[in-house]
């Protein structure tokens, strides 16, 4: 089970990462952030999808 | 005033000001010593890393990056650790940072943008958010180093448990002449850890020199940082070629007055010709001249 234990630490450090940027994205405007988010998502949807959950404008 | 004696003692003390530096500005500077582990003669001709019992003291500085002087270890910023090592064909410094530099922001361009947004703004001292986050959103370039930035690894509780990852590309040069790319990385013995941003900004307040005190605590109980210093050289697996293990502490005074740059490199070791090294060794040399430090 230990590829299972690496699967949900990614999965929380994902989570940790997604409010980070969140919180800092809250500053800036709503057309920046949707341009980042967009950004994001071309690397990893997931953590787009984890980020947008938290920025309520989106 | 007519006393030029007087005057004389004033310019002079005023002279003990050094000029601040411009990036690196909080930091922590402790000495010690690296232990090769390995004989490398096959890649470089760097006596100190041909010589198993070799014994290099070493300088060791931990500095934030962007943060100013006073500010706190734990809040989030990228962590510098400078190694000079005093070897017998002359100083090799070592810089690196917890966040490893792309390979596609490695130009003086894409670099000098990067240290612009993330300069903190000098009216507020706090990072200008529309700025950095319209860079990434214009130049995905940076999306890669952001999500490095606002992962839990730039919020450091304890320089024991950092690992970092050389900023230049060096050759190493053997007997023969024959030179091979390699980068170098140092990974902590007791293992990478990191706290999370509620944590962070708990000891923000709490203890704002967190991350420096442990490690004089550490070094006072004789518990010893040592990192590993792994070399990636081109066409190799990763080899880990020695340790540095940390003693004690510098004199505040002397420490502050080193100023690392990249163009110290010993026999055997050469900076990799390209622009980025260039860019760094000219700034990293520019800033040391006008602090008038030791280089």
């Amino acid at each position: 089970m230990k590829g299972c234990g690496k699967t949900v630490e990614y999965e929380y450090q994902r989570e940790v990462l997604a409010s980070n940027i969140a919180d800092s994205l809250i500053f800036t405007d709503d057309e920046t952030q949707i341009k980042i988010v967009v950004e994001i998502e071309k690397i990893d949807s997931v953590l787009a999808d984890c980020i947008k959950s938290k920025i309520i404008l989106l | 005033m007519t006393d030029f004696l007087f005057m004389d003692k004033i310019a002079e003390l005023m002279k003990e000001q050094r000029v601040p530096r411009l990036l690196y500005k909080k930091g922590v500077c402790a000495e010690g010593t690296f232990f090769p582990y390995m004989d490398l003669s096959e890649y470089t001709k760097a006596s100190f890393l041909r010589d198993i019992d070799s014994e290099v003291p070493v300088t060791v500085r931990f500095a934030k990056v962007f943060d100013a002087q006073g500010s706190s270890d734990t809040a989030r910023d990228v962590t510098g650790m400078f190694v000079r090592f005093f070897t017998d064909q002359g100083k090799f410094d070592l810089i690196s940072h917890n966040v490893p530099i792309d390979e596609k922001l490695r130009t003086p361009e894409k670099m000098m943008k990067l240290i612009i947004a993330f300069k903190k703004r000098e009216e507020s001292f706090n990072l200008d958010d529309k700025e950095l986050w319209k860079l990434a959103a214009e130049e995905p370039v940076y999306i890669n180093f952001l999500l490095e930035y606002f992962s839990d690894n730039t919020t450091v509780r304890s320089y024991r448990y950092m690992r970092s990852f050389s900023m230049n590309s060096y050759a190493f040069e053997d007997m023969k002449g024959q030179k091979r790319k390699v980068t170098f990385a140092w990974s902590p013995i007791l293992g990478r850890k990191n706290i999370s941003r509620q944590e962070a900004e708990f000891l923000a307040g709490y203890d704002r020199n967190a991350a420096a005190r442990d490690l004089v605590d550490a070094i006072c109980d004789k518990r010893y940082p040592e990192y590993n210093l792994e070399a990636y050289i081109e066409g190799e697996e990763p080899l880990t070629i020695g340790k540095v293990r940390i003693t004690e502490m510098a004199e505040s005074c002397t420490s502050e007055e080193i100023s690392y740059t990249p163009v110290n490199v010993p026999c055997g070791i050469q900076l990799e010709e390209g622009e980025f090294n260039r860019f760094t060794a000219f700034a990293f040399n520019e800033s040391a001249r006008m602090r008038g430090g030791n280089r």
